[in-house]
């Protein structure tokens, strides 16, 4: 009986907190008990620009591209290229609290010249800090050895389409210190076969620049 | 026991089975208008006390599908170690769609704990986070 009368019990905080059939699976066998409930609120966005993006090309090693108006993604043998790219998140207003759920995070990239052939373009969380204006080939940072989301981009994909990639994971982790925001690199997921090049509009480009949508409740 | 009066004499029956579902449908009709208003709720002979008045904190690991494979609650009071803390993500329809429990340390607690959900919930589902600590 006092089980009975200690399931009734939660159920009944349940009941007065969630109006539903929680508790049922709560079994309670303590005399002490405590019980929070949290309830989110609707859907917040915050779209940023880039705070740094760049990319790098093999066969420049040495050479910067922090100020070009594309990014570039290339497979070819010895002479690829890479994009890296990083936004502020402390820039949306309000800021995201530690205690947020990420219900979605799309890295948005618009094509800026016709793509002529089809390939996969994995993006990899960046593994340590960079800077736009002295970045290269050959001092780029390590990334992660599992991309974040890979998306494919067929042949024939005009100028000005968005293509997107799902940062849910890494946004989530950045918000709660889980990682440090390092930004990412986009690459080609099978860099160094055939010949392939892609663009897209980096932050300095007049339209079609990078963004970062994220959707959030707290 | 139920006793039934007759003419001219009474009729005693032990039925327990029905006593009990009587004692039962009265703590359900009662259960819908309990509305707790402070840390402890007493019910019958049995009173429940908090562990912690101040509430917790959450933190979030999502997976890249979109999935909370765990949730990291802080700021747990001292005197909740040794107690199990369970954690029930619901959608906006108020249906559980992720739970998980762990067993607070009893000693060196630090007052943050992980625990995993089974389901994984999509964080776009998930409306409310209720926590319950029982014990210590």
């Amino acid at each position: 009986m006092r089980g009975l009368r200690r399931s009734f019990v939660i159920s009944a905080i349940c009941l007065a907190t969630a109006g539903a059939t929680l508790a049922a699976s709560i079994p309670l066998t303590s005399a002490r008990l405590t019980t929070f409930a949290k309830v989110y609120g609707s859907p917040t966005t915050c779209t940023l620009g880039p705070a740094a993006d760049a990319y790098v090309f093999q066969l420049l090693a040495s050479n910067n591209f922090g100020t070009a108006t594309t990014l570039d993604v290339a497979s070819t043998t010895a002479n690829a290229k890479e994009t890296f790219i990083r936004f502020d998140l402390s820039s949306c207003s309000p800021s995201i609290p530690t205690g947020a759920i990420i219900q979605s995070a799309a890295l948005k990239l618009t094509v800026s010249a016709l793509a002529v052939s089809t390939r996969t373009y994995a993006l990899k969380s960046t593994t340590a800090s960079w800077s736009e204006t002295t970045l290269s080939w050959s001092n780029a940072p390590a990334v992660a050895a599992t991309a974040t989301a890979s998306t494919t981009v067929s042949l024939g994909t005009a100028a000005g389409t968005v293509v997107q990639w799902s940062v849910v994971s890494d946004v989530q982790s950045f918000v709660t210190a889980a990682a440090t925001n390092n930004g990412w690199r986009l690459g080609d997921s099978a860099e160094g076969s055939g010949i392939s090049t892609l663009s897209f509009g980096s932050r300095e480009a007049a339209t079609g620049r990078p963004q970062l949508v994220i959707v959030y409740v707290s | 026991m139920i006793r039934f009066h007759l003419p001219g004499r009474a009729l005693v029956y032990p039925i327990p089975g029905l006593a009990a579902l009587m004692l039962g449908a009265l703590i359900v009709a009662s259960a819908a208008s309990l509305v707790p208003t402070t840390r402890r709720l007493g019910a019958g002979t049995v009173t429940l006390a908090a562990c912690d008045a101040n509430g917790f904190a959450y933190r979030y690991a999502i997976d890249t599908s979109g999935q909370i494979v765990n949730v990291t609650v802080d700021s747990i009071a001292a005197a909740c170690a040794g107690g199990t803390l369970r954690v029930t993500l619901a959608n906006s329809a108020s249906a559980a769609i992720g739970s998980g429990a762990v067993a607070l340390p009893s000693t060196s607690f630090s007052g943050t704990v992980t625990v995993a959900l089974s389901p994984t919930p999509q964080s776009s589902l998930v409306a409310a986070a209720y926590a319950a600590i029982e014990g210590p």
